[in-house]
């Protein structure tokens, strides 16, 4: 096997899939991320604008298969497993990228609107530390989110604080977000914190 | 481009800015002498000390210097960088002599800045960084009217941290925070301080302090 990421993430509950042109349902993919009637609430605060067309994610599909195939990123198709409330079905994307001289991987995920609520997203969190911390070798996990985030900041703050990292603060004019340049809140685990802080939910890694 | 012609480009960024103490020279292949850069900076006796935390080498050979003087004149041509030379002035110790370099960075569709400086050790001490920030952040918020201004120094450089301290928050801006593995230099990773400010806060500051 020669990829540095695994193709399959299973956690207690939720079963991640990454995307490239080869794996990937580009119309299921395209449905959820372009013409789901939440998905301009979804991506209010994220950097990225729903897809328009079904071109828009095979770029994106293209993109992140290429990440996935050099060694810098990963993105997944999150799924309830059997017996979860909608199991099987396409409840969101989790992706990261890995800077190797800095040793640091960061995190990005986002949710269907029926899937809030549940902590899937500090579940997915904790598989990306294990990944990122057990198998290679990082230093830091990294996430940043829109200051004006409400729900995703208490989201991050809650499992970051459980895994003994921290919030760094405010970062003014950080990002691009579409048009606009925002302020984000950056937050980071060390491995050194999740270690210590390391709690018995194992997740299972496939293919790589 | 003859003497006595300048591009609107080169316009933007001033030839030489002017403080209480110091006098600060554009770097560029038509100002600067790139032999004077060389023999200030090669065969340093501190060199440890001077470049620890900074992503810049003393220059090896003078071809070292003159890559350095053509780089700092193709990112003015390209509105976006200006590099200064920075010479003490009047009675002030070694007047005359090259004290350090320092560059602004400009993003215009940002509409932001970042700063850089390298200052040789016989010349710290004396607050040349915070006057010489202040000269840069009045080019950046009056001239180039940006809005905002971010900087930083790698964890652990105290001085560096403390002489940004000063300056920030004489210019209304504050300390963002400690950025864990922001970084790498020479393949390690390393944290970074940040500190910003917003034209509305420099504003307040300096309007207060006239």
């Amino acid at each position: 096997m020669t990829d540095l990421f695994p193709d399959t993430i299973r956690t207690d509950r939720l079963r991640l899939d990454v995307v490239t042109p080869e794996t990937v349902d580009l119309f299921e993919f395209y449905d959820h991320a372009g013409t789901d009637p939440d998905i301009e609430e979804i991506t209010r605060y994220l950097t990225w604008e729903p897809h328009e067309t079904p071109k828009a994610t095979l770029e994106f599909v293209e993109h992140v298969g290429e990440q996935y195939g050099s060694g810098e990123g990963a993105t997944y198709v999150i799924r309830p497993r059997d017996g979860e409330d909608g199991a099987g079905e396409f409840a969101g994307v989790a992706g990261f990228d890995v800077d190797w001289d800095r040793k640091t991987m960061t995190l990005g995920t986002w949710l269907r609107k029926p899937f809030w609520g549940r902590g899937y997203s500090g579940e997915r969190a904790a598989a990306m530390m294990q990944l990122a911390f057990d198998c290679l070798d990082l230093d830091m996990v990294a996430v940043t989110a829109h200051v004006d985030n409400e729900k995703s900041n208490r989201a991050i703050e809650r499992y970051v604080t459980a895994h003994g990292g921290r919030k760094e603060g405010t970062l003014r004019n950080w990002d691009t977000f579409g048009d606009e340049l925002v302020d984000v809140v950056r937050y980071t685990v060390s491995s050194d914190e999740w270690v210590a802080n390391r709690d018995d939910a194992v997740a299972e890694f496939d293919g790589f | 481009m003859g003497s006595g012609e300048q591009s609107a480009v080169t316009t933007l960024f001033p030839d030489q800015l002017e403080t209480d103490r110091l006098r600060l020279d554009v770097v560029d292949p038509a100002s600067t002498d790139a032999f004077e850069h060389y023999e200030a900076f090669a065969d340093d006796p501190d060199p440890e000390t001077v470049y620890e935390y900074v992503p810049v080498s003393e220059p090896a050979t003078p071809d070292e210097s003159r890559a350095f003087v053509e780089n700092a004149g193709s990112n003015r041509d390209d509105a976006d960088a200006v590099t200064y030379a920075i010479y003490p002035t009047g009675d002030e110790p070694m007047a005359g002599t090259l004290a350090g370099t320092t560059t602004l960075f400009v993003e215009w569709d940002r509409e932001a800045a970042s700063s850089a400086i390298v200052l040789r050790k016989p010349f710290w001490g004396r607050g040349y960084s915070g006057e010489r920030a202040g000269a840069l952040l009045e080019l950046a918020f009056g001239r180039l009217d940006l809005a905002h201004f971010g900087v930083s120094c790698v964890a652990g450089n105290d001085r560096s941290k403390r002489a940004i301290e000063k300056y920030v928050e004489a210019h209304g801006g504050r300390y963002d925070g400690r950025l864990r593995h922001a970084h790498a230099i020479d393949g390690e990773p390393v944290d970074l301080h940040w500190f910003s400010i917003s034209r509305s806060e420099y504003r307040a500051a300096t309007d207060d302090a006239d």
